[in-house]
């Protein structure tokens, strides 16, 4: 991933090695080195050390991706077992390209 | 973008949001639920595996159970039923859901039933007892505990009924009385018997008395009369002085066998307890302790009858065997003797003031007071016995039974 400024601003909230975070982990990973060419920046918030940032961010669930692109913001609940779909929904300029 | 639409798209994206939310929870796809301003680390699956686990535990140990167990709304309509409630009341399980528990349960229940439904939180439970009868069998008794169920605000929710088959203990316990009314009924005919026995004993020893009196009256008396009338012809014969003095002594030996055999038919059987009164039977009773240097107080009422001979009998016996037992051992120079009618009982009280001795000790050993023999005749006529006696002070004994009726 682009350490430096990314089209992706990609915040992902877990609690700890539950299951479902685990698994949502590796989800993002895939999406962002699979199919955002490595452009994303990702910042991982365990809720059980801060969960004021997911109240902050309106996230009442954890696994919860918020990704920022585009002046656009959009939030995914789960373990972001639906890739296709959320990187259709993270690729709209591509779809128009 | 008009405040109309605007308004609409916060309310779709609000609707999509939630949306997401319970299609994540759904989907099982969620660890933690965050809430305002704490978390929740609900761990989703562990509780509903938990809970899966804990109803499983739960219906198992209900439907293992012998007890009849049946939860109802309080409108009667049974919720839960377990296999033996089922099986008790002949329902298939479908059928007993939806059941109202009015019309299962027996209607004298039915008070007993509502009563349940009034329960409150500081009382929530209630006892009954049902008698089912089936078709052909024997009856059946359960015994229930209904138990009011509420929610937190104290609101009644739920009613449950645990029932268990007290059928064994209730004939039980009715064997049991039968065999108490069985054995006081002999009890009571023993004791009637007993008492039939005294009164037969005391009739024969009475009779005896009478017998034996009448023996020293009417043949040892006469022939001492005989003798003596014999010695007397000797006397107004011309014999020799040795002869005078031995006729003499002869005669005087005569007359004091005449007067012993007297005494002792009277002691045997006092004329005056035939032919007189109680009261008349009782001075005269006073009158002989003299004789053993006991001066008597007889309180008797000239107008106080009794009706039947065995208790004439009885009282002028144990009065005797009172006052010769003050005469032998209390020491004192006068006794007491009242008899009175107290609450439909006779009260015979026989009271010194000598020596005093330990009644206790004497009723227990039944040695040399005929205290025993006293109270076991009291008894056996329906009455009881009383001592009281304090060494050096007095000695007081009193003997009450039931009034026979007056003839």
């Amino acid at each position: 991933m682009n350490p430096r400024q990314s089209s992706y601003n990609l915040v992902l909230f877990v609690a700890d090695s539950e299951p479902n975070s685990l698994l949502a982990r590796r989800n993002l990973e895939t999406i962002c080195t699979q199919h955002l060419e490595g452009d994303c920046n990702v910042e991982v918030v365990d809720v059980l050390e801060d969960y004021q940032r997911a109240l902050d961010h309106g996230v009442f669930v954890t696994p919860a991706l918020v990704a920022r692109f585009d002046e656009v913001t959009a939030t995914f609940l789960g373990n972001l077992s639906h890739v296709e779909r959320i990187v259709a929904a993270l690729t709209p300029r591509k779809a128009r390209i | 973008m008009s405040t109309d639409e605007t308004d609409e798209d916060k309310l779709r994206d609000r609707l999509e949001r939630a949306e997401a939310f319970v299609a994540a929870i759904r989907g099982k796809e969620v660890d933690v639920v965050i809430g305002d301003d704490h978390l929740s680390y609900v761990r989703l699956r562990e509780v509903e595996e938990e809970l899966r686990r804990s109803q499983a535990r739960y219906r198992a140990i209900v439907e293992d159970q012998s007890e009849l167990i049946c939860r109802w709304n309080p409108k009667g309509g049974i919720t839960f039923a377990n296999g033996a409630f089922c099986r008790f009341l002949r329902l298939e399980p479908a059928e007993a859901l939806g059941s109202s528990v009015f019309e299962l349960m027996p209607e004298a229940d039915r008070p007993s039933l509502r009563r349940a439904i009034s329960g409150t939180p500081e009382l929530p439970a209630s006892q009954r007892e049902s008698r089912f009868r089936g078709d052909g069998e024997a009856p059946v008794s359960i015994g229930w505990t209904d138990r009011a169920i509420f929610d937190d605000a104290g609101n009644l929710v739920e009613l449950q009924s645990v029932g268990h088959n007290v059928t064994a203990e209730r004939q039980a316990e009715a064997e049991i009385s039968r065999h108490n009314q069985e054995l006081e009924r002999r009890v009571a005919d023993r004791t009637r018997r007993l008492r039939e026995l005294h009164g037969e004993v005391m009739r024969a020893e009475q009779r005896e008395r009478e017998r034996i009196a009448g023996l020293l009256h009417d043949e040892l008396q006469q022939t001492l009369a005989q003798a003596r009338g014999l010695l007397e012809e000797i006397a107004g014969m011309r014999v020799s002085r040795d002869v005078e003095a031995v006729v003499a002594k002869a005669e005087a030996l005569v007359r004091e066998s005449i007067d012993t055999s007297r005494s002792l038919a009277r002691e045997l059987h006092p004329p005056i307890l035939t032919m007189g009164t109680l009261a008349e039977a009782m001075e005269w009773l006073g009158d002989q302790m003299e004789r053993h240097d006991l001066a008597v107080q007889v309180e008797v009422s000239s107008d106080l009858a009794v009706g039947d001979r065995d208790s004439k009998v009885f009282l002028f016996q144990t009065a005797r065997e009172l006052l010769f037992n003050a005469a032998k051992h209390s020491k004192a120079p006068w006794a007491r003797l009242r008899i009175c009618a107290d609450n439909g009982d006779l009260q015979l009280t026989v009271e010194d003031r000598g020596v005093g001795f330990d009644a206790e000790q004497a009723l227990e050993s039944g040695s040399g007071y005929g205290l025993l023999t006293i109270r076991e005749r009291a008894m056996l006529a329906g009455g009881s016995l009383n001592v009281a006696s304090t060494p050096g002070v007095g000695t007081t004994v009193s003997v009450v039974f039931p009034i026979p009726p007056a003839v």
